[in-house]
């Protein structure tokens, strides 16, 4: 394979990896207050993710800035239970948890754009001073990736919620809810 | 009280065993130093992971590949020989360690050089990498090439179910 649309593979890859669940759960939690018909918030919650990670990923990989990564990988699960517990305590028709979530998304996503550059600096150690081509193959993978993830809960939650008539509520509650607890263990596993 | 049972089953349901992103990677490069005649091969390494793993497989307390002397270079040239093997034209090679570097923080470096006088009679490499995949399920092991000769694909990933690959070289 050559260089470019292996990195696209490993964005793919690492943020659709269910071994390494973290990324594709923030997503989740983030989507997780939305109806299908707000599939245009979504979209705008997912660019401001996106920014969010890209300026920090080509930044550290670029040697701009230097990240713990001990601390950024618990930082992470940080960010899911943070947005978790929003969604919970939040009112249902609150208009501020959408423009709440839009700065989680953009603030979150420098978080864990340092946890993809983690991964995407241990693909590169020492191998290659050319890095901007790897690296915007493996940011467009990471895109695709998410777009992918955002597709299979879109029709989770149009199952639930479209066709067997769970409230959105509850469904939110639901899913919030495995995104806090597993967040709990992730931060429990990265102190201990 | 509905949304509590809907919450608390949802916390229930994430007490699985599932982890958060683990990055066991090596990266590799083959590369051809003109000067020597010689093919170069750098491996790159987890100091933490690599470091235990010698360790645990060597019987030693403490290998220490933050700054390695002779024991650490006799257990990496040891294990890498072991799960590394390089064919050229259907001829195996010994590798054999030159030079082992911290690079980065948690990073070491391993240099390893094979006689190859003429690269443009390299038709074929052979490369099997098993490293790692003794010690975690999820390893991955990535190839980078620089070489001058025509190769079909610039990296290539090894995993457990696909640790061997056969290179075609032109010129």
């Amino acid at each position: 394979m050559s260089e470019f649309p292996f990195y696209v593979k490993q964005g793919i890859n690492h943020i659709t990896d269910i071994q390494g669940f973290d990324h594709m759960l923030f997503i989740v939690s983030l989507c997780a207050v939305y109806k299908v018909s707000q599939w245009r918030n979504v979209l705008v919650l997912i660019t401001a993710f996106t920014i969010g990670h890209s300026v920090t990923l080509a930044l550290t990989a670029l040697n701009v800035i230097k990240v713990n990564r001990e601390l950024v990988e618990l930082l992470i699960p940080v960010t899911i239970l943070f947005t978790c517990v929003y969604n919970i305590i939040k009112p249902e028709k609150s208009k501020k948890l959408i423009s709440v979530n839009y700065f989680f998304a953009l603030f979150f996503g420098l978080i864990h754009g340092m946890g993809f550059s983690n991964f995407f600096k241990a693909m590169m150690m020492g191998i290659s001073d050319n890095i901007i081509v790897p690296l915007l193959a493996f940011n467009l993978g990471i895109e695709i990736g998410q777009l992918m993830i955002i597709a299979v809960f879109t029709v989770v939650l149009f199952a639930f919620t479209g066709i067997l008539k769970v409230r959105h509520r509850d469904w939110v509650l639901f899913v919030s809810g495995v995104g806090a607890g597993l967040a709990a263990e992730l931060i429990i596993k990265g102190l201990a | 009280m509905k949304a509590k049972i809907i919450l608390f089953l949802g916390l229930m349901l994430a007490t699985t065993g599932l982890m958060a992103h683990p990055i066991k990677m090596t990266t590799s490069k083959i590369s051809y130093d003109k000067k020597t005649g010689e093919l170069v091969l750098l491996i790159n390494f987890f100091i933490d992971d690599f470091g235990a793993h010698l360790g645990k497989i060597y019987h030693q307390r403490n290998v220490n590949l933050e700054n390695s002397g002779d024991t650490e270079k006799s257990m990496v040239n040891a294990y890498v020989s072991r799960k590394v093997l390089l064919k050229l034209n259907h001829k195996a090679s010994l590798l054999k360690l030159s030079a082992l570097n911290k690079i980065d923080e948690n990073v070491v470096q391993a240099t390893f050089r094979l006689p190859c006088k003429n690269l443009s009679d390299l038709k074929l490499l052979e490369v099997s990498n098993a490293l790692l995949f003794d010690a975690f399920p999820e390893q991955v092991n990535v190839l980078h090439f620089d070489l001058p000769a025509k190769i079909e694909s610039s990296v290539y990933q090894f995993t457990p179910s696909e640790s061997y690959k056969a290179i075609t070289l032109s010129n």
